[in-house]
């Protein structure tokens, strides 16, 4: 191995993750070529500042709070959950409601257009394809 | 009515129980998250996102996983997450960004940097070397180098293979060293001369 690949491995053989074979060839490689002794030595640095970095200062307090928000968020889905229980079974029973009355067949108007209708008497008025008179989807009745 | 009290009172053992689980490992999750994020107010957003998920799937835990290290899979991913959506590390790949094994460099430094580089503290300037990482290189770091855990348990936490977890630590040292020469260069010789 030359030394780009003894690189590639030395911050693995620092944190003692390489095995067998490798790492008597990394040790031997080490013993013979300054440069990446060094390598390893400032790796080795690293790793102790980065291991050396103060813990933060306790915070007892934080769990407690957290366990309240926990409780009050459960309370507030609960509480959501009622609700829209609550308006399922409103719209449900509404519905059932509107299903057990009697339908209608329909309003006046309406009936006194069907009759026209039967009778033939529903025309466009002729002044649509004219581009005058009322406008073009207007439903004239009798002329009117 | 029977039912519901005993609901309820499942409920409070669970939470107890939680808490009580919370208190012995909030210190050291809430280190790891400060040091993951480099900001007292992420960290205390992250460390709570990973216990409320940790909460929610309590019922998914197995205990052949020491729970400190399930909550660290848990922050991980929260923190990876997070940082996918913010986008805000800043680090450009200047030689070969593909393969990853090239050189990195900062694109710009960042708050925490010039604080460090102002008060000179070493512990600033590391931090804010950290920060400066790609988010899934420095959890490997600090899982290895503050955690002190193995490469199994950092592929265990991370979901990842040993050779991801090697490379992950390898390009993770190079990017921390490159940070620390531009933020801190003189402490940066100090500690680390011979890179």
């Amino acid at each position: 191995m030359d030394c780009k690949q003894i690189e590639k491995l030395l911050s693995a053989y620092a944190d003692d993750e390489i095995y067998g074979e490798d790492r008597r060839t990394i040790a031997q490689h080490l013993n013979e070529c300054e440069s990446c002794s060094d390598h390893l030595a400032a790796l080795k640095n690293l790793k102790r500042a980065l291991s050396r970095l103060p813990q933060l200062p306790n915070q007892p307090e934080q769990p407690k709070r957290f366990m309240l928000r926990v409780r009050r968020r459960r309370t507030a889905w609960a509480a959501l959950a009622g609700v829209a229980c609550l308006m399922m079974a409103g719209y449900g029973a509404s519905k059932v409601y509107q299903q057990s009355k009697p339908q209608t067949v329909g309003s006046s108007s309406e009936l006194a257009v069907r009759r026209s209708i039967d009778r033939d008497e529903i025309s466009y008025g002729a002044s649509d394809r004219l581009g005058g008179g009322p406008a073009p989807d207007t439903l004239l009745i009798n002329g009117r | 009515m029977l039912a519901r009290t005993v609901t309820r009172t499942e409920n409070a053992i669970r939470e107890h129980e939680f808490e009580a689980l919370m208190k012995q490992h909030y210190r050291q999750t809430f280190n790891f998250a400060y040091r993951l994020t480099g900001d007292r107010a992420e960290a205390e957003d992250l460390v709570q996102e990973a216990f409320l998920r940790a909460y929610r799937f309590i019922h998914r835990y197995d205990n052949q996983m020491p729970f400190q290290n399930w909550l660290y899979r848990i922050l991980s991913n929260a923190f990876v997450d997070l940082k996918r959506k913010s986008r805000r590390w800043a680090l450009v790949s200047l030689d070969q960004p593909a393969n990853g094994t090239g050189t990195w460099d900062i694109a710009d430094k960042q708050p925490n940097a010039e604080a460090a580089m102002m008060d000179g503290s070493v512990n600033d300037a590391l931090q804010a070397a950290l920060t400066c990482m790609n988010p899934e290189f420095r959890t490997a770091v600090l899982l290895s180098d503050i955690e002190g855990l193995s490469y199994e348990e950092i592929a265990d936490i991370m979901d990842c293979s040993l050779g991801t977890v090697r490379s992950r630590i390898h390009r993770g040292r190079n990017q921390l060293r490159v940070a620390l020469l531009k933020i801190a260069p003189d402490y940066y010789k100090e500690v680390a001369g011979g890179l």
